[in-house]
């Protein structure tokens, strides 16, 4: 059967026939934000407007608790000098300096869980936080010395027993929970796709066995690429965990323009960055549009724009430039509110070098 | 000038202690020519060397030099050693592990290998162990030892007396150290502190720990020792108030004297 054209002879539709008059279409009253040439092309890649309407915003009465792929450290750290309550169950002693507190985990996050990667890694530990009770299987060595292997770079030179890492896992476990029954939003940067797991329990692990600790083994250890629907039922299971802890909790998605520092799924390092980066862009912008409690903010996109041909990229072209990072959170706290020529804001600093354990793959680049 | 050599003791308030020993009795100590040089507080580490002369960093310093030293800088070229005494900051590293302890820490023996049932966070020995080595390389004595210590002369370091055995009477800034006593962690931490020292400074200095004789129960001073210390200005005479639990007074003074001098070459 022949396809009718609507929009030929003499036989217009009456919406047809409206338009014809006032030459209105779903584009004509977009704000200019809609616009490539006006939202991206003319814009400075540093100056943008409206680049997010939150669905929900921050106050100062939010307890708000942060995890997430290394650039999430960041955003914690902009949260904080906006005035905003970030939790923080686990701090440093008092008075000691930054650099040390960071290199042992302290400061970066909620608690000392250091980097979490990927959303199935989050839900593992959300789970393992309600049980209360470590997983003994997952403790490496190196060198005689012991490491906790869901955040193996906590302590650099390791403990003295399997049993001293699970009683320091123990007594995190106890603290995280208590820290997520007072929060009220849960930021969660999503950094990979792509992990390594245990085969016999199917934890995820931060960092590849072998690369800080422990030892791979292919009959323990398998490589797993998270596919977009995997994310998406993760980032689902990770809100009714986080709403297990406390009722009503949101969840403030971002994704972090950090490139992939090297792939194992057999392919180039880019397409594979890609692909991990546009599952979790994709998942995440799903999850909330279908959930009220839930928003995603587009660090990701702040930073990879067009518009700024490239200088938000340090010049290994993987590291965030500090325009780049101060760009993210300056719009990230416009949105909110929180613009600093309000007052109300003292000014954001950033983060020379966040503690990313992935960066140790550096070391085996060829 | 005199034939003997030359030792100069420079330190924050707690040279007010041998000082006075000093000044009541130089005969005591005949072997070395003795010189004190005292600031307030911290402000000995914002002393440096330039070119053999110690000089403060800012204009406030070298008033404060001033006053109660009589001089705005100090060339040290002609000493033939030296002695640190106080500038550790020791009372205040209690603080350190009030909320944060490692397995070592007696306190933490009965079911802290479960992490449960404390009231602090468990954590490595060796990340205490480098907040107290990061602590004492801060310190102003820990500083003033590192730039000194070029110099090529002896370097002795006295940390500031432990606290009074009566600082636990008022609630108050002795809560932290009388807290860590209470859980029977004092011992623990000195030894680590001791251990962080040496491993930050053993390489400039001699570290000379608390006279054996002026503790009590190995994380006190005897209160003894300590009533009666006087201010480090000498413009003013006035004993410490009842409640300075922290600084030694002229008996304590003249066992530290006698450490010094134990201590340096030929002592």
């Amino acid at each position: 059967m022949p396809r009718h054209n609507h929009m030929a002879g003499p036989f217009l539709s009456p919406l047809h026939r409206h338009m014809s008059v006032s030459m209105a279409h779903p584009y004509s009253d977009l704000p200019s934000s809609a616009f490539w040439r006006h939202g991206v092309a003319d814009a400075a890649a540093d100056q943008l407007q409206d680049i997010h309407c939150p669905a929900f915003r921050l106050d100062e009465a939010d307890c708000i608790a942060t995890a997430g792929s290394c650039f999430a450290q960041h955003l914690g750290r902009a949260l904080r000098d906006a005035g905003l309550t970030v939790l923080d169950g686990e701090p440093a002693p008092k008075g000691i300096a930054p650099d040390l507190a960071h290199r042992y985990g302290f400061g970066l996050y909620s608690g000392r869980y250091g980097n979490i990667y990927t959303a199935r890694q989050m839900v593992q530990f959300l789970d393992e936080v309600a049980a209360g009770q470590p997983d003994p299987a997952h403790v490496w060595q190196r060198d005689g010395r012991y490491f906790d292997a869901l955040r193996p770079g906590l302590e650099p030179n390791g403990l003295d027993s399997a049993q001293e890492v699970l009683a320091m896992r123990s007594s995190h476990l106890a603290r995280v929970g208590a820290t997520l029954r007072q929060a009220d939003v849960f930021v969660f940067t999503l950094g990979l796709t792509e992990a390594w797991r245990c085969r016999a329990t199917g934890r995820v692990y931060p960092t590849c066995p072998g690369v800080i600790a422990g030892s791979y083994d292919p009959e323990l250890h398998e490589f797993v690429n998270f596919s977009y629907p995997q994310v998406q039922q993760d980032l689902i299971r990770l809100l009714e965990r986080l709403q297990d802890f406390k009722a009503g909790m949101r969840l403030l998605l971002t994704v972090s323009p950090v490139p992939l520092t090297a792939t194992a799924s057999d392919s180039h390092v880019l397409p594979a960055t890609q692909y991990s980066k546009a599952t979790l862009r994709a998942a995440a912008g799903d999850m909330a549009s279908a959930h009220e409690q839930v928003d995603y903010f587009p660090s990701y996109e702040i930073v990879t724009n067009p518009a700024a041909r490239g200088r938000f990229y340090a010049d290994d072209l993987r590291r965030v430039t500090d325009a780049g990072v101060a760009t993210v959170m300056k719009a990230f706290l416009a949105a909110h509110g929180l613009n600093p020529a309000d007052g109300r804001v003292r000014q954001v600093r950033t983060i020379a070098d966040p503690v990313c354990e992935d960066a140790m793959l550096e070391a085996f680049g060829r | 000038m005199t034939d003997l050599p030359r030792l100069l003791i420079l330190g924050n308030s707690h040279i007010a202690a041998p000082r006075m020993a000093y000044v009541s009795s130089p005969e005591d100590w005949p072997f070395w020519d003795v010189d004190f040089l005292g600031l307030l507080a911290g402000n000995i580490g914002r002393l440096h060397v330039r070119d053999g002369v110690l000089v403060p960093d800012t204009d406030e310093v070298a008033a404060e030099m001033k006053f109660y030293n009589l001089v705005r800088e100090l060339d040290i070229g002609e000493y033939d050693a030296f002695a640190v005494v106080g500038g550790f900051g020791w009372r205040g590293m209690a603080a350190i592990c009030a909320d944060h302890r490692s397995k070592e820490f007696p306190s933490m023996h009965a079911g802290a290998m479960h992490g449960q049932g404390q009231d602090c966070q468990l954590v490595s020995r060796d990340f205490l162990q480098e907040v107290l080595c990061s602590r004492v390389r801060n310190s102003p004595a820990g500083k003033l030892a590192l730039r000194i210590a070029p110099l090529g002369k002896p370097v002795l370091m006295l940390p500031e007396p432990l606290p009074s055995a009566e600082c636990d009477t008022p609630p108050g800034r002795f809560s932290d150290y009388s807290d860590m006593v209470r859980r029977q962690d004092g011992l623990h931490w000195r030894q680590c502190f001791q251990a962080a020292a040496v491993d930050v400074l053993g390489d400039s200095a001699r570290i000379v720990f608390w006279p054996e004789i002026a503790q009590q129960d190995g994380v006190f001073t005897r209160p003894d020792l300590m009533r009666g210390a006087l201010r480090l200005s000498p413009h003013a005479q006035e004993p410490q108030p009842e409640t300075d639990y922290a600084h030694g007074n002229q008996d304590y003074g003249r066992l530290v004297l006698d450490q010094i001098m134990a201590a340096l070459p030929g002592g």
